[in-house]
């Protein structure tokens, strides 16, 4: 029996100084294994490193949250402003309209005038003198000598057509000629011909250049 | 003393390895950061961006009401700028010349008296009501906005009294007139002018409504338009010769 529990003591004892000899996994890697005594607990080098973690980790949580909470703030704050203006300017915009409409019968009587002179407009910007195209080809006819012209039409502001007579169709040919080279002139055709006896007859359709025979606003007022 | 060392060498080693093991990323360590950033990302498509759309759309409705508020500033300003009294006298007068309806047998008079003036002698006059569209794309006027009263004419006389009465049309007549298709022959010694005119007015407009956003164009800004009207109208009322 005394064998018994001297070998389990010697068992204990050898337990207890390998336990000393080895020190923990953690505690090889901090101790300086010179041999002082070290009364306060040195941390291991990995719960170091957790505690340095766990820092890390609520720095980072705390600033995430700030910047959540300030960009929130932000986003809410821009949301209501705006709407808070929209309104104002709403019921701004309103008190405006409602002032603007009482003097609606200006607006009305200046829209009736102002359609008026838009008609007016209208018309006129098509007006012609047809006293100076007739003037104008008479003109050119009677340059060459025996050429008479006794039929106008006069279809816009930009074509006329014209019928007349001259004696040889060497008039005829000067004529149309003098008028493909006229400066107002843009288009020359001659629409139909036909010679009797020391009479040709003409038909020439004329295309003019735009604003040289329109009347304009200050020739009316005179 | 050479087992206590191995044992350390060991344990160091055994020390390292655990280590490594333990700086390895496990699932379990993903787990919040997922989980909060998928938080995050519910949020932000859920709150933020309906929020900062809205946002958004107040502030663009926010330009359109400055925008509008100007514009009724301007236009208030524009209206104030017009005498209401002088706009009354010169709807009357405008009213005159280019009227509501025009009366054929006054429309033909004035012709008809100016090709007298000229010693000109009628052959054919008849007139008829018909529509006369002019679409102005810029002015963005309506099609049959204006009414005219149409028809042939035919006068006889010499080449000078009908190139005057022609000049006069536009001159003398004191409602608008657009003369067409005017034809001049000669036979005999005399001319013969014939053409279609159309004497033009506007038709009243039923149920006018007020668009205080359409652009004010004051109707003083055409006093050389204006002015010629306001002739044609004094034309209009004064007594005939």
């Amino acid at each position: 029996m005394n064998k018994v529990i001297e070998e389990n003591k010697k068992e204990k004892e050898v337990k207890s100084v390998v336990k000393e000899e080895a020190p923990s996994l953690d505690d090889v890697f901090l101790a300086d294994n010179d041999d002082s005594i070290n009364l306060v607990p040195i941390l291991s080098k990995s719960e170091i490193v957790q505690e340095k973690k766990k820092v890390k980790l609520n720095i980072g949580s705390i600033l995430s949250i700030i910047i959540f909470l300030t960009i929130t703030i932000i986003i809410v704050l821009f949301s209501t402003i705006s709407k808070i203006q929209v309104q104002k300017a709403q019921s701004e915009l309103s008190k405006q309209e409602a002032e603007v409409k009482q003097l609606s019968s200006v607006i009305l009587s200046n829209e009736e005038i102002l359609r008026r002179i838009y008609l007016y407009q209208d018309i006129s910007s098509n007006q012609y003198s047809a006293r100076k195209i007739f003037e104008y080809f008479t003109q050119i006819a009677s340059n060459l000598g025996d050429i008479e012209l006794d039929q106008f039409d006069f279809q816009s502001v930009k074509s006329v057509s014209f019928e007349g007579k001259c004696p040889s169709l060497d008039d005829l040919a000067k004529f149309w000629y003098l008028l493909s080279e006229d400066e107002l002139v843009s288009r020359v055709s001659l629409e139909q011909f036909n010679k009797l006896d020391s009479v040709v007859k003409f038909e020439f359709k004329i295309t003019m250049k735009e604003g040289n025979f329109s009347t304009n606003l200050d020739e009316k007022k005179e | 003393m050479a087992l206590p060392n191995m044992q350390k060498t060991v344990r160091k080693q055994e020390g390292i390895s655990e280590k490594i093991k333990n700086t390895r990323l496990k699932i379990k360590d993903l787990i919040i950061p997922i989980i909060v950033s998928m938080i995050l990302l519910f949020i932000s498509i859920f709150v933020f961006i309906p929020m900062l759309k809205e946002a958004f759309n107040y502030r663009t409705e926010l330009k359109e009401i400055k925008s509008k508020q100007e514009q009724l500033i301007k236009l208030k300003q524009s209206i104030e700028s017009i005498s209401e009294d002088q706009l009354n006298d010169d709807l009357i007068e405008v009213k005159s010349v280019i009227p509501r309806t025009l009366k054929v047998a006054s429309f033909l008079y004035y012709i008809d008296e100016l090709a007298r003036l000229k010693n000109l002698t009628s052959d054919k006059i008849s007139a008829s009501d018909v529509n006369i569209g002019i679409v102005d794309k810029n002015k963005q006027q309506d099609s049959n906005q204006y009414k005219g009263v149409n028809g042939p004419l035919a006068y006889r006389g010499s080449l000078e009294n009908i190139l005057n009465f022609l000049d006069n049309f536009y001159y003398s007549s004191p409602y608008i007139v657009s003369p067409q298709n005017i034809s001049l022959t000669k036979s005999a010694e005399l001319w013969e002018v014939e053409l279609s005119l159309t004497g033009y007015y506007v038709s009243e407009e039923e149920n006018l409504v007020v668009n205080i956003y359409k652009p004010f164009k004051p109707y003083t800004d055409f006093a050389d338009v204006m002015e010629i009207l306001k002739e044609k109208s004094k034309k209009l009322n004064a007594p005939v010769k």
